[in-house]
């Protein structure tokens, strides 16, 4: 198992967005935050693939997804001072 | 046809105002206090015996509905959420918009740049592009 690292996960839901469907699976990362109806950042110890395999079953054929690691020390953004403050948050 | 004559087709029953649904929000609000203020014009037209104040009451009527629908579409296109919703559903729309692992309802805080960076400048048409 990895180190901590954070994961953004953004989906394109072709129907309903799932968002109610996805939050027990999120639950499965040590923390998680939603800053837009398809956008998820994690902080987990699993990687990329565990949280495709996780994932995918819940994701429509149409419905499109992508996991990739972020790297904090370069950001800049628009956003409520609580995310940016869940980001900087010691874990 | 006479303009009296002419109007009775566009009398709402009350079976059709039945079906009438407004959706909820502000702007399904508005929508109501529009639909009344054009139903007023439209009596007042028939009320009206001279040609250029019925036509007067007529481009008020038009001006009206213009303003009416170009402000609700602006509205609608900045604040989609509190447009169409109100009530449970709109704080649970903001719930699906925002939310965190233990704090499904996150404080209702203005978007800010990162408070640990310095504000950045933003002038149209002076940053460089990529190379």
């Amino acid at each position: 198992m990895d180190q901590g690292k954070f994961l953004h996960i953004a989906f394109n839901f072709r129907g309903p967005t799932k968002v109610q469907e996805l939050e027990p699976i999120f639950n499965q990362g040590v923390d998680w935050v939603r800053y837009a109806p398809n956008c998820w950042i994690v902080w987990t110890t699993s990687n990329a693939e565990t949280w495709y395999s996780r994932l995918k079953p819940s994701l429509g054929p149409n419905d499109t997804m992508l996991i990739i690691r972020v790297d904090r020390s370069e950001r800049h953004g628009w956003l409520p001072k609580w995310i940016w403050e869940w980001l900087d948050r010691v874990r | 046809m006479e303009l009296q004559e002419f109007l009775k087709h566009f009398q709402p029953t009350a079976e059709s105002l039945e079906r009438i649904r407004l959706g909820k929000g502000i702007v399904g609000k508005t929508s109501y206090v529009a639909i009344t203020a054009l139903i007023v014009l439209g009596v007042a037209v028939t009320r009206i015996s001279t040609d250029w104040m019925r036509l007067a009451v007529g481009l008020i009527a038009v001006a009206l509905f213009l303003f009416y629908f170009i402000s609700t579409q602006r509205f609608a296109d900045k604040n989609p959420g509190v447009a169409l919703l109100e009530g449970a559903e709109l704080i649970r729309w903001k719930q699906v918009e925002l939310a965190a692992k233990n704090l499904p309802s996150p404080p209702a805080t203005p978007a800010v740049v990162d408070p640990t960076k310095p504000l950045p400048s933003i002038l149209p048409g002076k940053e460089e592009s990529d190379r």
